[in-house]
């Protein structure tokens, strides 16, 4: 029973939720670096060096992963003021034209990110000896997998489903 | 340029593109105006606004707050503010007050206070016979107000665009945020006798001993979280996963209220909070970026220089500005785009820099329940299930009563000096 709840549950809701899980995991991992970092310094009387910086990559991937996420679940925040008063006609079509602009965007954004990232390949991270292409990805991926959900919303749309529910 | 790029961003706002996506396009925009080459400069830019050990802080603080709110830390919290003011009369109001500032101290997001603490203030009231109206606009108003008090989201943000220490920040949030309370339970002391609101009933010695132990641990988290970094014991940043990890020792281990399985959830929430705070401020700082290259702030900081020679005019300014940007949408991407503009305007006018900070921190807390858009308004709404029309009236006199405190701690600089002074900021 325990290995159902805490080993095989855990497991099946990572393979069937990746974004999820990586949110998670990174959420965690920076907590737990932070915190020894504070430990190290006051109970082993020692500073950590590379706690800071590898603290600060993880926030980066944390920061586009959870943005893509939220994305999904259609939380970002918008204002509805004036859009809320549109006809429903008129309003379906300005929430179409939003997910395409959305949509543009990030493939733009992707399309830089994707030079920028080629542009710092001899560059390595101070302290931790690793290549700048690790921490700076997470833009390509969080643009990616934003353009994903946006294609995936104007599919919705011209096909005339329901919008799905605005969370949060 | 600037009349594009400002025209993009408010176009793109208007027809309810998400705020973030509307900062990303006004700053592309800028960017392909200065030159198509410059495009390659988003990127970098928006990677650079999130690249800070003190950030880090913000999802972390966000963190502790989720857990703290699932684990029974808030409703013990309540308890214990129960035990103090719940014999005075509409005391459930002054409970609410009382323990939305608590929290605060350990939790930097302004909605996940209002909601941990309404959740289980606001039925009680209900029960009580408190109109629900006025249940609402209290939640929202002092949930809101209670954001200055450190540790603080805005706070942080405040400190990094506009290079003020947040220790500092922290240490002046504490008196205006203590001030507001006190105006904000006055007014509730005025109501309760006018509505007629019941007492609480009376416990006896040995059941307010046994909430006291119960809720020891809940309410020394603020002064661990607040004594280690006035004290210099460690930096914000640091006191933030202390936070996350005295949380879960507290609730997983002491109180047994939250369960591993339910970590996911919790780690989720706070995630999302994180996504579209860390979004916005990608953006707004790549915007920032694009606008600060035609040097635009600095134009506009001597433009506010030019027209008025004394800081009593500029505060003046610089609240109005922000109540109405407040009103239609809560105040945070406004700072980042206005604060490196301010604070050199302010101080060649010969304001104390953390006092900028911490004025704009208030409009900011005002921001977040003015309607229509206000995120601790859609809270409380949440709770007590009244539309947002309904709340409109019975905010009135809270958000009358605030406005008149933020005059205070704008013209009075002493109250948010007091403590940065003493501390030696």
């Amino acid at each position: 029973m325990i290995c159902l709840t805490y080993i095989l549950k855990p497991m099946r809701a990572a393979v069937r939720h990746p974004l999820e899980t990586v949110i998670c995991a990174i959420l965690v991992t920076m907590t737990v670096v932070v915190f020894s970092q504070v430990i190290a310094r006051y109970v082993l009387q020692q500073s950590l060096s590379w706690s800071e910086e590898l603290a600060r990559f993880l926030l980066l991937w944390l920061s586009m992963l959870s943005a893509a996420y939220a994305y999904k679940i259609k939380a970002h925040f918008a204002l509805q003021v004036v859009v809320s008063r549109f006809p429903e006609k008129l309003r379906r079509a300005v929430s179409t034209s939003i997910h395409i602009v959305v949509a543009a965007f990030f493939a733009v954004l992707l399309y830089y990110s994707i030079i920028f990232v080629k542009g710092v390949a001899g560059h390595t991270a101070p302290t931790l000896q690793i290549s700048m292409q690790i921490p700076y990805s997470s833009i390509v991926v969080g643009s990616a997998l934003i353009l994903f959900e946006a294609m995936k919303d104007i599919w919705r749309c011209l096909a005339g489903k329901p919008e799905r529910a605005k969370e949060g | 340029m600037a009349l594009t790029v400002g025209l993009v961003l408010i176009f793109a706002l208007l027809l309810s593109v998400p705020i973030a996506v509307a900062l990303g396009l006004a700053a592309m925009a800028g960017l392909f105006f200065l030159s198509p080459e410059f495009l390659i400069l988003g990127p970098q830019k928006i990677l650079d606004g999130m690249n800070s050990f003190t950030l880090l802080a913000i999802p972390m603080f966000i963190l502790a707050g989720t857990i703290m709110g699932h684990g029974g830390i808030a409703r013990r919290i309540v308890n214990m503010a129960l035990v103090f003011v719940g014999r005075i009369r509409g005391g459930l109001g002054f409970v609410v007050i009382l323990s939305t500032m608590f929290f605060s101290g350990v939790c930097g997001s302004a909605s996940a206070d209002t909601a941990a603490i309404g959740s289980t203030t606001m039925p009680e009231m209900l029960k009580r016979k408190y109109p629900p109206e006025f249940a609402t606009a209290l939640l929202a108003a002092s949930g809101a107000t209670a954001s200055i008090i450190p540790p603080s989201i805005d706070l942080i943000i405040i400190g990094i665009v506009s290079g003020i220490s947040i220790g500092g920040l922290f240490a002046a949030g504490i008196l205006p945020g203590i001030f507001n309370g006190i105006a904000l339970m006055a007014l509730c002391y005025y109501y309760a006798c006018k509505l007629d609101l019941p007492v609480s009933d009376p416990m006896n010695i040995s059941e307010k001993l046994a909430v006291m132990k119960d809720g020891v641990l809940a309410v020394l988290m603020p002064v661990i979280i607040l004594g280690g970094i006035l004290g210099g014991i460690f930096t914000p940043t640091e006191a933030s996963a202390v936070a996350v990890v005295y949380g879960l020792f507290v609730s997983i281990i002491i109180y047994q209220e939250l369960r591993l399985t339910d970590l996911p959830g919790v780690l989720l929430q706070a995630a999302k909070l994180t996504g579209i705070v860390m979004l916005v401020l990608g953006m707004a700082s790549a915007l920032s970026f694009s606008l600060a290259f035609e040097r635009i702030p600095h134009q506009i900081a001597q433009f506010i220089a030019g027209y008025t020679s004394n800081w009593i005019i500029f505060v003046i300014c610089v609240n109005v500005t922000f109540f109405i940007i407040g009103m239609i949408m809560d105040a945070l991407p406004a700072i980042i785009i206005l604060m490196p503009i301010l604070v050199p305007a302010g101080v060649a006018l010969g304001m104390e820099p953390i006092h900028i900070g911490i004025f704009v921190a208030a409009n900011v807390s005002i921001s977040l329940f003015t309607p229509p858009v206000g995120v601790c308004l859609y809270v409380a709404c949440g709770l007590s299930k009244l539309p947002i029309e309904a709340v409109f009236k019975p905010l009135l006199p809270f958000l009358g009563v605030l406005l008149l405190t933020l005059l205070v701690i704008s013209y009075v600089p002493q109250i948010t000096l007091f403590i940065p002074t003493l501390l030696g900021y």
